[in-house]
C-alpha cells in the first residue's frame, strides 16, 4: 500500500512538472444574467487547446492556460453559450453572465454533462437538476429529492415510500447529506416518507456514489450534495403552493438591489388539521371533553447573499424543521353527588414528541488572486429529538356548605425524554489554478461534536390528602459524549495532454472521542481516458472512513434513532471502492455510461440476532456485530438532458453480501448472507415530456428485485428446563425469504397558464402515485387464523394516491 | 348537509393516506421445504433416557402440535453399549438406562425416511457446598385472643381479654452462598435451583387423638431453574448473560430467599421442627445452553423479525444432525444446608 502511494506520488510530481510553463490565469464568476444567481458547474474552454474547467459550489472559476490568443467559451446547459476571444498577457478576471435560453428554457434540463459526462474526469456522479425533480409525479404532490435520487442506478430506497438511501449496498446512515456544505443528520420527516429538503428552496444536487473528491469524507456510501438558492438580486419572485399534504411557499429578491439579496421558503403539513373534526366526534362518542391529537411537520428554509465587490461575498444559511406529534385527552366522568358534597373525578393525558434540524452556516468568500479562491465558513447542525408524557388524575369535592371546590386526592406524573446530536465546524477551502491544466483544491476542516445520548427526566406527585404529599423528580441519563474531528485534504485535477484527465487527492481525517485518537489517510484517484471525441474510459478509486453510527431500526426511521460515535467495541468503520466505467455522450443531448464497481466494507456493523432497537442508548455497542461486506454491481444510465423529451432510463445489477464470523461477534453462524436491501435488478425509467408550452407530462416506472426477510420456514418442537415441549421456529438463514418483486408506475400532469397578469403563473398539477395500483409490500408478518394456522399477512401503505396541487407564481421581471 | 359532505369527503382523503392495505399471501414451496425429522430429549444423571421423536411442520400447516413419529428406530449408545429404544404411549420412546457423568451418549432415529443423531458428553458432577452468609434468627410466641362460639372475644373476671399461645414461631433470616469449581475445559453452562424444606409437626386439632403426630413437609421455591452462565449472575433475575471460560475457578451465587421461615406467614399451625435449604445446579452441555439462549432471545423479539419489526430475527440453536430440535445433557449435584 506505502509502495503504491509513493508510486502515485512522484508519478504525480513528474506530471506536475511537465506541464509546467509560461501561463496566466483567467477567473471569476459564472451568473444567471436576470438573477445574477451564481451558475455550478458552468464550463469554461479555451476552444484553441480544448483546456477547460468548471465552475465550483459558489460559481466561481479559475482557468490556468498558456499565454496568447484564447477563445474561450462559457455555456450551460439551458443557458445560450458566451464567447469571449482575448489576447492573455497577464492574470485576467472575467465576470460572465449567461442568458436564460429562450428555447430550451421552457424545457426540463437534467445534467450537467460536461462536468459528469465524458469529457470530466469525476465517475460515479450525477447531478440532477432541480427542474427535473419538481416535474416528477410523487406522493400527494409532494416532490421529495432524496425519492427523486433513489431512482438514480445504484441507489435504492429502502421500505416503500421511505426516504432512506442505500447506495451501493451501504447502509443509510454512510450517507453524508449536506446543505449548503453542512450535514443534516435526520433528513426524514414523517418517519421517512418524506426528506427535509425542499425543492423550491434548492438550487441543485449532486450525487457521489463513489471514486469521491478529496475534499468529502467522513461516509462510506455516498455524498449528497445540495445547494440552495442565493436568491435573485434584481428582481421579486416566488411562489405559494397547495397541495393535500401541504402548502408551501417560497421568495426571493433584492434587499439591496445588486448587492444583496434573500431567498425565504417554509412549508407546513396539515393533515392535523383535517383531522380534527373526527377526532371531536370520536371525543364526543367516548364521553371525552377534549380530544386533539396531530402530526405535522415543518421547514423552513432562508438565506442572504451579501455581494461586497467582485471579490468578496458573505452567505448566511439558514434551516430548521420539526416533526411534531401530539395528542391531548381529557376525561371528565364519575359525578356524584350526596346532600354534603357533589364530586367529580378528571384526568387528563398528554403527549408531545418533537424531533428535528437546526442548521446554520456563515460563508466568506473571497477571490485572492486569479488563481485562487477562498470560502472560510462557520456552522452548526443539530438534531435534537424530545419526548414529553403527562399524566394527571384528580379526585375533586365539592362542598355545599363552603360553596367551594376542594381537591381531594390528586396524581400526577410527568416524564421527559431528551437527546441531541450539535455540532459547530470551522472550516477553510481554496481553489488555486498554479499552472495550464490544473486546479488545485485544498483546505482543512474542525468540528466539534457534543453528543447527548439521552436524558430521562420523570417527575412523580401524589397527594392523598394535606398530610401525605409525596414528590418526587428525578432526572438520569447517559453522559454526554464530546469528540474532536478535523480534515486535511488536497486534491488536483489534471489535464494530461488531450486525452487523460485525472483528479488525484488525499483526504486526512482524525477523530478523538473519549480519550482516543484514531486516525486515517485516505486516497482518491479518478482517471480519465479519452477515446476519441464524445468516449471515455474512467475508474476510479476511493478509501473511506466513517466514525459515527446511526443506531436506528432498518424498517422504518423513528426519531429515537441515535448518532454516537466509535467506541473500544466499535471501530471506525472503512471501505476500499474501486469503480470502472464508459461514458459516451450521445450528441449534445443525451448521454449514456456503464460503471461497474467493487465494494469492500470492513468493520461493517450489524445487529446482533434477538437485538432490539428500543433503550438502546446504553451498551448499544454490546448489541452490535463487527464484520466485514462485500458488495459489486454494474450500472447502466441512459440520460436525456435537453429537448421535449427528457428523463433517464437506468438499469443496475447489484448484490450486497455480508459476513460476521469473528469471535464473538458471529451472526447467521458466521456464513454469507445478503443484506436486507440485495437487490439483484433494479430499473427506473423517468420521463418528461414537454406536449406544449401549457402542459406537460411525466412518468416515473420502478421495478426492483424484493428486499430480503427473515422468515421462519418451519415450525417444531424444543424443550425447556423442565422436560416440557415448546415450539420452536426454524430459521434456515438471515435474510432467507424474498419479498415479491417491486414495482409501481407514477403518472404526472402540470397545467401552466398566466391568467390576466402576465406576472403570474399558475400551475395545476394532476399526479397519480402507484398508477395501477400494485400492492407492493411494506411488511409482511404472521397472524393466526382458524384452527391456530398461521397465515402470512402483507401490508401495503401505499395503494394508488391520486392528487392534486395549485401553484401560484409571480416574477416581476416580466 | 354542506358541512357532512366535507367532513366526508375529508375523511376519505385521510383515510387514503393513513390506512394501509392487508393482504393475505401465499408462501412460495422453494420456501417451505421438506419436513425434518426433530429429536428432543433432555438426560439427566437422575432418570432414565426419554426421547420425544416428531416431525417439523410448515409454518402455514402449523396448528399447535406435531405430528408423531411412530414406528421409528431409536438407539440409544451409551458408552458403546447399545438399547432400542421403546415407545410409550405418551409418544416418548424410552430407555431403561440412565446415563452418568461422563459417559458418551449418542442418539440416532430413523423413521425411515430421513435419518438424524446427535451425540453428547455427559458432564461432570460439580462439587457443590452451601453455606449461610449471615442469619439472624427470632423465636416468637404466637398468641391470639379467645372468642366464643358467636365471634366475640371474651373477657377474664379482671376484665382483661383471655389470651391464647398457640406455641412459638421461628423467623429466620439468612443469606445461601451457593458454591462450586468449574470443572471443564470446554464451556459450560448450569441450571441451579433452590429450595427450602419445613418440617412441622402436624397438630391439627382435628385428627383422630389416637394417632400419634406427624412430621408433614412443606416445600417453598425461593430459586427455580435458574440458568446460569459461567459469569456474573444475578440470580435474581432471569436474563442470560454471555458465557464466558472460567475452568478450574470457583463459581458462586449468592441466594436471598423472598422467604422467611415464618410459619404464621404460611398459614400453618404445627411447631416448625426442622428448616433446610437444598441447592441443586445441573451441569449443562454447552449446546443446550445455546438452544435455551436463543430460544429465550427469540421469544423476546416475537420469534422472527417478520412478527416484530422493533427487534432482529433469532436462529434457534440446534445440535441435532440431520434433523431438527434438541438433546440437552446434563449431571445433578444437590447439598443440603440445615437451617434449623
Amino acid at each position: 500500500m506505502r509502495k503504491l502511494f509513493c508510486y502515485i506520488l512522484s508519478m504525480y510530481l513528474c506530471l506536475s512538472v511537465m506541464t509546467r510553463a509560461e501561463n496566466f490565469t483567467i477567473s471569476g464568476y459564472v451568473q444567471d444574467a436576470s438573477s445574477k444567481e451564481s451558475i455550478i458547474g458552468a464550463t469554461v474552454v479555451d476552444k484553441r487547446t480544448q483546456k477547460g474547467c468548471v465552475t465550483n459550489e459558489y460559481g466561481f472559476y479559475t482557468l490556468t492556460v498558456e499565454a496568447g490568443a484564447k477563445h474561450l467559451s462559457y455555456s450551460y446547459v439551458g443557458y445560450d453559450p458566451q464567447s469571449v476571444n482575448l489576447v492573455l498577457t497577464r492574470d485576467t478576471t472575467i465576470n460572465i453572465t449567461l442568458e436564460s435560453n429562450t428555447v430550451l428554457r421552457d424545457v426540463n434540463v437534467t445534467a450537467s454533462q460536461k462536468l459528469y459526462g465524458a469529457e470530466g474526469s469525476q465517475m460515479s456522479t450525477i447531478h440532477v437538476a432541480i427542474d427535473q425533480i419538481k416535474a416528477m409525479p410523487a406522493i400527494g404532490g409532494e416532490t421529495d429529492i432524496i425519492k427523486s435520487l433513489q431512482l438514480l442506478p445504484g441507489v435504492q430506497g429502502g421500505s416503500e415510500g421511505s426516504s432512506g438511501m442505500y447506495v451501493r449496498g451501504g447502509a443509510p446512515d454512510e450517507n453524508l447529506l449536506l446543505l449548503d456544505g453542512v450535514p443534516i443528520y435526520n433528513v426524514n420527516h414523517m418517519f421517512g416518507f418524506f426528506s427535509v429538503f425542499n425543492a423550491d428552496a434548492v438550487k441543485s444536487v449532486t450525487l457521489y456514489k463513489g471514486s469521491f473528491p478529496a475534499r468529502y469524507g467522513g461516509r462510506l456510501s455516498s455524498v449528497v450534495d445540495v445547494r440552495t438558492n442565493d436568491g435573485d438580486m434584481y428582481n421579486y419572485k416566488g411562489n405559494i403552493s397547495i397541495g393535500l399534504i401541504s402548502s408551501k411557499f417560497q421568495v426571493e429578491g433584492p434587499l439591496w438591489k445588486g448587492h444583496t439579496s434573500f431567498s425565504l421558503s417554509g412549508r407546513r403539513t396539515y393533515a392535523d388539521l383535517l383531522i380534527q373534526p373526527f377526532l371531536k366526534m370520536i371525543g364526543r362518542g367516548e364521553q371525552m371533553e377534549n380530544l386533539t391529537a396531530g402530526y405535522y411537520f415543518y421547514d423552513v428554509n432562508a438565506k442572504i447573499t451579501h455581494q461586497f465587490n467582485n471579490n468578496d461575498r458573505l452567505l448566511a444559511t439558514f434551516y430548521m424543521g420539526d416533526d411534531l406529534i401530539y395528542a391531548n385527552i381529557r376525561d371528565g366522568v364519575s359525578e356524584f353527588e350526596n346532600s354534603t358534597f357533589k364530586g367529580k373525578n378528571e384526568s387528563w393525558f398528554k403527549t408531545r414528541w418533537k424531533w428535528g434540524n437546526i442548521v446554520g452556516a456563515l460563508r466568506y468568500n473571497h477571490t485572492i488572486n486569479s488563481k485562487m479562491f477562498l470560502s472560510a465558513s462557520l456552522s452548526y447542525t443539530q438534531y435534537r429529538y424530545n419526548m414529553t408524557l403527562g399524566m394527571e388524575q384528580k379526585n375533586m369535592l365539592f362542598s355545599k356548605n363552603t360553596n367551594s371546590w376542594i381537591t381531594d386526592e390528586g396524581v400526577s406524573i410527568g416524564a421527559g425524554y431528551n437527546s441531541s446530536i450539535n455540532d459547530v465546524s470551522a472550516k477553510m477551502e481554496f481553489d488555486y489554478s498554479p499552472i495550464a491544466g490544473q486546479n488545485l483544491k485544498f483546505g482543512a476542516g474542525y468540528t466539534f461534536h457534543a453528543f447527548r445520548p439521552g436524558v430521562t427526566t420523570s417527575q412523580f406527585h401524589y397527594n392523598l390528602s394535606e398530610n401525605q404529599n409525596n414528590q418526587i423528580d428525578t432526572t438520569y441519563g447517559n453522559a454526554n459524549i464530546f469528540a474532536h474531528e478535523t480534515s486535511l485534504y488536497a486534491e488536483d485535477e489534471m489535464q494530461l495532454g488531450e486525452y487523460v484527465k485525472m483528479n488525484v487527492g488525499l483526504h486526512y481525517a482524525t477523530y478523538t472521542v473519549n480519550r482516543k485518537f484514531y486516525h486515517s489517510l485516505q486516497p482518491r484517484l479518478s482517471l480519465r481516458v479519452k477515446m476519441y471525441e464524445g468516449l471515455s474510459l474512467k475508474a476510479g478509486y476511493a478509501y473511506m472512513n466513517q466514525y459515527v453510527h446511526l443506531l436506528s431500526n432498518n424498517n422504518i426511521s423513528l426519531p429515537s434513532d441515535l448518532w454516537l460515535p466509535i467506541t473500544d467495541k466499535v471501530p471506525p468503520e472503512k471501505v476500499h471502492q474501486a469503480s470502472l466505467g464508459v461514458f459516451y455522450d450521445l450528441g449534445t443531448e443525451a448521454t449514456f455510461s456503464v460503471e461497474g464497481y467493487y465494494k469492500h466494507t470492513d468493520n461493517l456493523m450489524e445487529y446482533r440476532d434477538g437485538a432490539t432497537f428500543f433503550g438502546s442508548t446504553t451498551d448499544w455497542d454490546d448489541k452490535v456485530s463487527i464484520g466485514r461486506g462485500w458488495s459489486y454491481g454494474v450500472e447502466f444510465l441512459v440520460q436525456r438532458t435537453v429537448g421535449k423529451l427528457t428523463g433517464w432510463v437506468a438499469y443496475t445489477w447489484s448484490r450486497s453480501l455480508r459476513q460476521f464470523d469473528r469471535e464473538g461477534h458471529v451472526v447467521n453462524g458466521g456464513r454469507v448472507f445478503p443484506s436486507k436491501y440485495d437487490r439483484e435488478h433494479d430499473v427506473s425509467i423517468t420521463l418528461s415530456y414537454k406536449i406544449r408550452s401549457w402542459v406537460d407530462v411525466s412518468a416515473t416506472w420502478v421495478y426492483s428485485t424484493g428486499n430480503c426477510g427473515t422468515l421462519p420456514l418451519q415450525k417444531y418442537a424444543g424443550v425447556d428446563t423442565k422436560g416440557n415441549i415448546v415450539t420452536q421456529d426454524y430459521i434456515s438463514n438471515r435474510n432467507n425469504y424474498r419479498y415479491e418483486d417491486y414495482h409501481r408506475l407514477d403518472l404526472g400532469v402540470n397545467f401552466h397558464y398566466h391568467g390576466h397578469f402576465r406576472k403570474l403563473l399558475h400551475t395545476w398539477s394532476i399526479s397519480a402515485y402507484n398508477a395501477y395500483n400494485r400492492m407492493n409490500p411494506f411488511l409482511i408478518y404472521q397472524t393466526r387464523g382458524e384452527g391456530g394456522h398461521v397465515n402470512l399477512t402483507k401490508l401495503t401503505i401505499f395503494p394508488i394516491i391520486p392528487s392534486i396541487s395549485y401553484t401560484l407564481a409571480f416574477d416581476t421581471s416580466k | 348537509m354542506t358541512k357532512k359532505i366535507r367532513h366526508i369527503v375529508l375523511f376519505a382523503l385521510l383515510t387514503m393516506f393513513v390506512v394501509g392495505c392487508t393482504t393475505p399471501i401465499d408462501l412460495p414451496e422453494k420456501y417451505v421445504g421438506e419436513r425434518q425429522l426433530v429429536i428432543c430429549g433432555l438426560i439427566t444423571s437422575e432418570q432414565p433416557v426419554r426421547i420425544k421423536l416428531t416431525k417439523s411442520v410448515s409454518m402455514l400447516e402449523y396448528n399447535g402440535s406435531f405430528p408423531m413419529v411412530d414406528g421409528a428406530i431409536v438407539r440409544l449408545i451409551v458408552n458403546g453399549v447399545t438399547e432400542n429404544l421403546v415407545q410409550d404411549t405418551t409418544g416418548f420412546y424410552c430407555s431403561t438406562m440412565v446415563a452418568h457423568a461422563g459417559d458418551s451418549v449418542l442418539v440416532w432415529a430413523s423413521d425411515g425416511q430421513d435419518t438424524a443423531w446427535v451425540s453428547a458428553i455427559m458432564p461432570s458432577a460439580v462439587e457443590l457446598t452451601i453455606d449461610t452468609v449471615c442469619e439472624k434468627r427470632e423465636f416468637l410466641w404466637t398468641m391470639q385472643y379467645r372468642r366464643d362460639s358467636l365471634g366475640n372475644y371474651v373477657k377474664d373476671s379482671a376484665g382483661q381479654y383471655v389470651r391464647d399461645t398457640m406455641g412459638w414461631n421461628l423467623r429466620l433470616y439468612y443469606d445461601a452462598k451457593v458454591s462450586f469449581p468449574d470443572p471443564a475445559n470446554t464451556k459450560d453452562a448450569y441450571i441451579a435451583s433452590a429450595y427450602h424444606f419445613y418440617e412441622f409437626e402436624d397438630d391439627d386439632f382435628s385428627k383422630p387423638t389416637d394417632e400419634q403426630p406427624k412430621w408433614n413437609t412443606v416445600t417453598y421455591v425461593s430459586a427455580s431453574n435458574l440458568l446460569l452462565s459461567e459469569l456474573g449472575y444475578d440470580v435474581t433475575t432471569t436474563n442470560f448473560t454471555s458465557d464466558t471460560l472460567r475452568d478450574g475457578k470457583v463459581l458462586s451465587y449468592t441466594i436471598k430467599p423472598y422467604c422467611l421461615i415464618d410459619r404464621t406467614s404460611i398459614g400453618l399451625s404445627g411447631q416448625v421442627r426442622h428448616a433446610y435449604m437444598v441447592a441443586k445446579v445441573y451441569h449443562t452441555n454447552h449446546e443446550y445452553y445455546r438452544f435455551l439462549e436463543t430460544a429465550n432471545l427469540s421469544s423476546y423479539t416475537g420469534g422472527t423479525g417478520f412478527s416484530s419489526i422493533l427487534g432482529e430475527p433469532v436462529k434457534t440453536y440446534s445440535n441435532i444432525n440431520g434433523g431438527l430440535g434438541v438433546l440437552g445433557v446434563q449431571t445433578l449435584s444437590v447439598d443440603t444446608l440445615v437451617l434449623y
